[in-house]
């Protein structure tokens, strides 16, 4: 599973909005092609994350990032009023790539955080997915990388591949 | 005196039973097959106050742990690698797949 997993990330992306800072890559999974959107928003307290595919392409089983500050990690955590996650990893520094089952990032596998959806091998397909990030803002998130990438979205298509 | 103390017992128990959760936590997870798992129910600092459950589950075992939080901490541990830092997973009926 850890060589299939490959990675659904934003690399040279556009930012379509000054709002809302969104990112749309077009991701293989299997034999097909996922796009999935990432809206990156500075609210209150934190970023708003929002994570969407097309309806019927497959499930978003997490998300996983990086901050311009690292020092100030441990104090980083969700806000999840519609109680959209399961599960959430706050550090260490470069060394997050696994939250939950099936939910990890192979082989750039040294993100700072990253978080699981509420998605379950027998539950409905999560299509679309909204929490906020608190303690970070958007130009935290998007001034750091890892191996170039800024973030990485977790998805499994309908055919049970994952990308 | 008495009726006021009974009711803020019975206020501290309401507030403490809307943040309690029992869930089960279900080894689904296949790149490490059989893995040594640590649940803890967090304090108030967040980090581990007290062990739930400590043990080996493998791909398909379940353990069911009931925490006063509505959330739990677990890590993981690879045979023969150290303890991975911790994740923190909600606890409220649903499973904690990992």
């Amino acid at each position: 599973m850890r060589a299939r997993a490959l990675l659904a990330a934003a690399l040279a992306l556009a930012a379509l909005r000054a709002e809302a800072l969104t990112y749309i890559a077009a991701t293989p999974i299997g034999e097909d092609t996922v796009a999935v959107t990432v809206s990156l928003t500075d609210v209150a307290g934190g970023c708003q994350v929002s994570l969407s595919i097309p309806a019927g392409s497959g499930t978003i089983l997490g998300f996983f990032a990086n901050t311009s500050d690292e020092e100030a990690l441990s104090s980083l955590g969700v806000s999840d009023p519609n109680a959209a996650l399961a599960q959430w990893q706050f550090g260490p520094a470069n060394r997050v790539w696994k939250v939950g089952a099936g939910n990890q990032i192979y082989p750039i596998d040294s993100w700072d955080y990253g978080v699981m959806t509420t998605a379950t091998g027998s539950g409905p397909p999560v299509e679309s997915v909204s929490f906020t990030l608190t303690g970070i803002t958007t130009a935290q998130i998007t001034g750091a990388s890892t191996a170039g990438y800024i973030l990485a979205v977790r998805v499994k298509g309908t055919g049970g591949s994952v990308g | 005196m008495r009726i006021s103390l009974l009711l803020l017992g019975i206020a501290a128990l309401s507030a403490e039973a809307a943040h309690a959760g029992c869930c089960t936590v279900r080894k689904l997870d296949e790149t490490f097959p059989s893995v040594t798992v640590r649940v803890c129910e967090p304090n108030a600092a967040g980090e581990c106050g007290s062990v739930l459950f400590a043990g080996p589950l493998s791909v398909g075992d379940a353990q069911n742990v009931c925490s006063a939080q509505d959330t739990v901490l677990y890590r993981e541990a690879a045979p023969g690698e150290p303890f991975g830092p911790f994740v923190e997973a909600v606890c409220s009926g649903a499973d904690v797949e990992i």
